[in-house]
């Protein structure tokens, strides 16, 4: 099951050089990671749908250059969670092809203190805005 | 030895409905942005909302073929990271990353937020 399929050097081509390294993992491992890219991406969607509804969906909340404070702060931080969901993905992937350790990530603390800030930013929007 | 037929885990059945989950989130976020583009006057985030519907379709494709594929030739091949799925992971990740940031340029292309920083410095 591990053991690499007999490549054709044609479409050998078109992979990127970390893949011709190391061995195939356990193919259950490799779709369970793309399954986490998917749900890191899908949070991205999330991030950036709250962005558009609270920029032009909601229109009572606080002034306008706060909203769009914040929608520019969701925004932004979805599609950087997006570009992380990508890197996580061939990181993990790497280092299952040279059953090295998965690499430790930042990512979910830095996503805690980020949701935290914008719901603080908009608690307070609620209240004093 | 009969050979396996079925993973016990469904795991390619599961990547397939992650998959198609994606896509139905994506459809949703498009018809949020051709709505909020369209009414509100903002052509940058109505095309973002059309590619995304493009990348809708791409996607609710790519997923029944993931299910199918995955589903029958994992179990033989044993690696289901092959060059197209390489790519659509990284087409996924670049075209959501662009969304964004068009979200984000059209906020503050249309907004008050840069005159209102801008009167803040000044």
């Amino acid at each position: 099951m591990t053991t690499p399929p007999p490549d054709h050097s044609r479409r050998r081509a078109f992979r990127p050089r970390w893949q011709r390294q190391g061995r195939h993992p356990d193919y259950r491992f490799s779709l369970a990671n793309e399954r986490t890219f998917l749900a890191w991406i899908r949070t991205a969607l999330a991030f950036m749908a709250g962005a558009v509804g609270i920029y032009q969906f909601a229109p009572d909340i606080a002034t306008p250059w706060a909203r769009e404070a914040l929608a520019v702060m969701l925004s932004l931080g979805g599609a950087l969670l997006s570009l992380a969901a990508y890197r996580r993905w061939a990181g993990n992937e790497r280092a299952m092809r040279s059953d090295a350790a998965l690499p430790y990530t930042r990512l979910l603390w830095l996503l805690a203190l980020f949701v935290t800030a914008v719901a603080v930013v908009l608690g307070l929007l609620l209240v004093w805005g | 030895m009969s050979e396996p037929t079925r993973d016990p885990g469904l795991q390619p059945e599961r990547t397939g409905l992650a998959w198609s989950r994606t896509a139905f989130v994506t459809l949703l976020f498009s018809a949020l942005l051709l709505r909020g583009g369209i009414v509100h006057h903002e052509p940058g985030l109505a095309w973002a909302g059309v590619i995304l519907l493009i990348a809708t379709g791409a996607l609710y494709a790519w997923a029944g073929w993931r299910l199918r594929t995955a589903a029958t030739s994992a179990l033989t091949h044993g690696a289901p990271v092959t060059p197209a799925s390489t790519w659509v992971i990284r087409i996924t990740a670049l075209v959501v990353a662009l969304v964004g940031l068009t979200v984000a340029a059209s906020v503050l292309y249309h907004g008050t937020l840069l005159a209102h920083v801008r009167a803040l410095l000044s």
